[in-house]
């Protein structure tokens, strides 16, 4: 038995790796597609980049009838494997996105110049400055989406909407089904080997990748800076000004060259070209996805005021409130270790050298396929079971508050490292007037992605479902609310809590985090 | 105006930078020099050259791979309040007001009463021709103000020598001038810190005109390939050809 046990486990752990590995090329491909002509063209930019935020904060659950009804309608033997690889692919994406688009804008403007100088042709341009660029922020980028894309793993293998349920071979569906077998041996040996090859593949793909993906960073050659941190926040920003602004037209005026050829012209023009295709493509997969929503929009209204009815606006807000309390205690946890933990690392050549690449390996082993190895101690009591939900959300976000901080400590210039050992300031102190105020750009920007993150965490967290096992909080909860409704298959109750959480989210960063973020950039401007 | 009595001292000073794979870099090999007590020492070379690393050892911020760091008698083993250094870059926390950034570089210290250290702060305020500015903070000064406050703030805690690490190249020339003739008045006057002063530049002029000895440091791994005292008057004419005579000599050094 143990032996067949095994081959079972190393094949579905495979077929989830190759799974998430699809989802990942996937990403990278669409990000470099999406993100390029945005780090390029401000049109681009302002269409391309709300609609990714906005996209982003849409926890997975809110995919699932994309997923039922576009791909598993579409073949009943293909369909499951990409609507599973769909569902990894929104849980890895955007933050890629993000990354490629801010690589781009970062490209130093020179770089362009000399290009036009020496007349690089459209396609050498991108494969020898743009797409190289991006190469550092998209293998960054790889352990937070691979850490994503593991936390939903089990949602993303069992796929189950109202009456239909569709569970495609790995080891998540795997694990849920020795859960609903009961089968200990089963779960602590895929537990294990599962969090054996997470290990095995830092060591053996991404680390090598990240030492490699150093040569392409401009910072290795330009000089050093000085004391203004270098973190953007465009997207953010950016969104928030267009969500106020309207979104604006593209205008397309595809002029014929001329016998002079001006290449910056042209790659215009292309890019307006990719753009529209790239949009209207978006368009059509979305009209056929809903062409039978949008054919009678009276119905679908009077059905969507209902579900807001069943809902019950108060409760919503009750629900919010409570997701809100849990995710202010899971980032005020966050915040109070990860100060401490960074600075000892920024502060010993040794604890940074081999501790982040552990920390990095632990931070991507999915915390919620551990939850059935504990759950009898937290059924035992409902405040068990919400602490056990914040320690959920807890998991799955601390890590960007983490790096964000780790990332603006190690990025102070040592002179301003040297002034407090000149002046023997002491650590404390070191820490508060030097060290904290320097990396709040970066520590903003990771309270953004760590509270978008916790949201769509909620609908694991509020209420994990794993094989016949159900951990609820018993208090009410947004995640735990959509988790209902999904399993109930009511589409219109999905899009209206998913509306309303991604409201909040969008909320949250037009009102709170971004002015937080202008005053923290201001602060570290000489 | 010197004496024999070294302040600081390098001896046998080896640093290397480490390199991917086991490899190293060497910057220096052995360097050997010495500091006198209220001397001026001028540090040249092409740039590139280690000048900077080479301070930082002196500060006691950079450790050497080998040699020694001997300062008033006993080996430096790291920073001290009684060595201080200004770089190219001032360096002010952005949001600490002048008299913050100042008072910061004493704000540790035991052995002064909370009266003395608000009184010096004020005092190297002064000094460098900021009063009226304390509250201001870095984004609000120009360039040479803040190297201002940047020089208030590594006096404030009267060092015995203080290291310049090209101090005038982000200035415009006439700030450049100007702040150099503080440091020369400062230097000069023996009731005001510091004692002695290390300056690297790459701007011979700026060497000559206020050094007492210059070293050249040349090559790679670099050596001080020439010493050279400049004897005269203070101050100095920059038009004068004795001067010209000592860029030039310095100048076919270097290159």
């Amino acid at each position: 038995m143990a032996i067949e046990g095994l081959i079972e486990i190393a094949t579905a752990l495979s077929l989830s790796w190759l799974r998430l590995g699809a989802a990942l090329l996937l990403s990278v491909a669409m990000s470099l597609l999406v993100g390029i002509p945005s780090g390029l063209n401000r049109n681009v930019e302002r269409v391309v980049l709300p609609v990714l935020d906005v996209l982003q904060s849409v926890p997975i659950l809110g995919f699932f009838p994309i997923a039922v009804y576009f791909f598993i309608s579409l073949s009943p033997i293909l369909g499951p494997e990409l609507a599973s690889v769909f569902l990894i692919f929104t849980s890895t994406f955007w933050n890629m996105a993000f990354g490629v688009y801010e690589a781009v804008r970062a490209i130093p403007p020179e770089l362009y110049d000399v290009s036009r100088i020496v007349d690089l042709s459209i396609s050498r341009r991108l494969r020898q400055i743009i797409v190289p660029a991006c190469i550092p922020r998209i293998v960054s980028q790889l352990p937070p989406s691979i850490a994503n894309g593991l936390y939903f793993l089990t949602a993303s293998e069992i796929i189950s909407f109202g009456e239909k349920e569709v569970a495609v071979k790995g080891v998540g569906s795997l694990i849920s089904s020795y859960v609903g077998r009961g089968d200990a041996f089963g779960i602590v040996m895929s537990v294990g080997v599962l969090s054996l090859s997470i290990a095995l593949v830092f060591a053996l793909v991404i680390n090598p990748l990240i030492a490699w993906s150093e040569k392409y960073k401009f910072e290795a050659v330009a000089a050093p800076r000085g004391p203004v941190i270098t973190v953007r926040l465009g997207p953010i920003r950016r969104i928030l000004t267009t969500v106020k602004t309207r979104m604006p037209t593209v205008s397309v005026q595809l002029h014929f060259p001329s016998t002079f050829v001006n290449v910056g012209q042209m790659a215009r023009h292309i890019q307006r070209f990719l753009l529209i295709m790239t949009l209207s493509a978006a368009a059509i997969f979305f009209l056929t996805v809903f062409s039978g929503y949008i054919s009678d929009l009276p119905r679908v209204l009077a059905e969507l005021s209902a579900a807001v009815g069943e809902l019950g606006i108060l409760s919503l807000f009750d629900a919010a409130g409570m997701s809100f309390v849990r995710i202010a205690v899971a980032l005020i946890i966050s915040l109070s270790w990860s100060i401490p933990v960074a600075y000892a690392i920024a502060k010993s050549e040794n604890l940074k050298r081999y501790a982040l690449p552990l920390i990095q390996i632990i931070a991507s082993i999915p915390a919620p396929i551990f939850f059935p190895l504990i759950a009898n101690a937290f059924l035992s009591s409902s405040m068990l079971v919400e602490a056990g939900s914040i320690l959920l959300i807890l998991l799955g976000t601390q890590w960007y508050i983490f790096y964000s901080i780790v990332g603006g400590f190690l990025r102070i210039p040592t002179e301003y490292r040297e002034l407090s050992q000149s002046y023997r300031l002491g650590r404390l102190r070191e820490l508060f007037i030097i060290f904290v105020p320097f990396a709040m750009p970066s520590l903003v920007t990771g309270l953004i992605t760590a509270t978008g993150g916790a949201w769509n965490t909620l609908v694991v967290a509020e209420r994990l479902v794993i094989g016949g096992l159900v951990f609820e909080t018993p208090l009410p909860g947004l995640g735990k609310l959509l988790s209902q409704y999904t399993e109930m298959g009511s589409v219109y109750g999905i899009a209206v809590i998913v509306f309303f959480m991604t409201a909040i989210v969008v909320a949250f960063n037009r009102f709170i985090w971004r002015p937080l973020y202008d005053r923290a950039i201001q602060m570290v401007r000489e | 105006m010197t004496t024999m009595e070294p302040i600081l001292s390098l001896i046998g000073v080896k640093f290397e930078h480490k390199l991917r794979a086991g490899r190293t870099l060497p910057i220096f090999n052995n360097i050997n020099l010495s500091v006198h007590y209220a001397e001026f020492l001028g540090i040249v070379g092409p740039s590139g050259c280690g000048k900077t690393t080479l301070l930082r050892i002196m500060a006691g911020l950079a450790k050497p791979s080998s040699g020694k760091v001997i300062f008033r008698g006993e080996e430096l083993k790291g920073p001290t309040p009684r060595i201080s250094i200004m770089h190219q870059n001032p360096t002010l926390i952005p949001w600490l007001s002048v008299w913050e950034n100042v008072y910061l570089a004493v704000s540790s210290r035991r052995d002064m009463t909370d009266l003395e250290k608000r009184e010096k702060t004020s005092l190297f305020i002064d000094l460098v021709g900021l009063r009226g500015f304390e509250s201001a903070y870095p984004a609000e000064l120009s360039g040479g103000m803040r190297q201002r406050v940047a020089l208030a703030r590594a006096l404030v805690t009267s060092p015995d020598v203080l290291l310049l690490d090209e101090p005038f190249s982000n200035l415009d020339p006439l700030t450049a001038i100007n702040l150099s003739r503080e440091v020369e008045y400062m230097w000069l006057d023996s009731s005001l810190p510091p004692a002695s002063v290390v300056m690297v530049s790459h701007s011979i002029e700026d060497v000559v005109q206020l050094s007492d000895r210059v070293l050249v440091l040349k090559g790679r791994p670099a050596e001080i390939i020439a010493e050279i005292k400049i004897e005269l008057e203070r101050p100095r004419n920059r038009k004068s050809e004795k001067f010209y005579h000592y860029v030039d000599e310095i100048f076919t050094l270097v290159s």
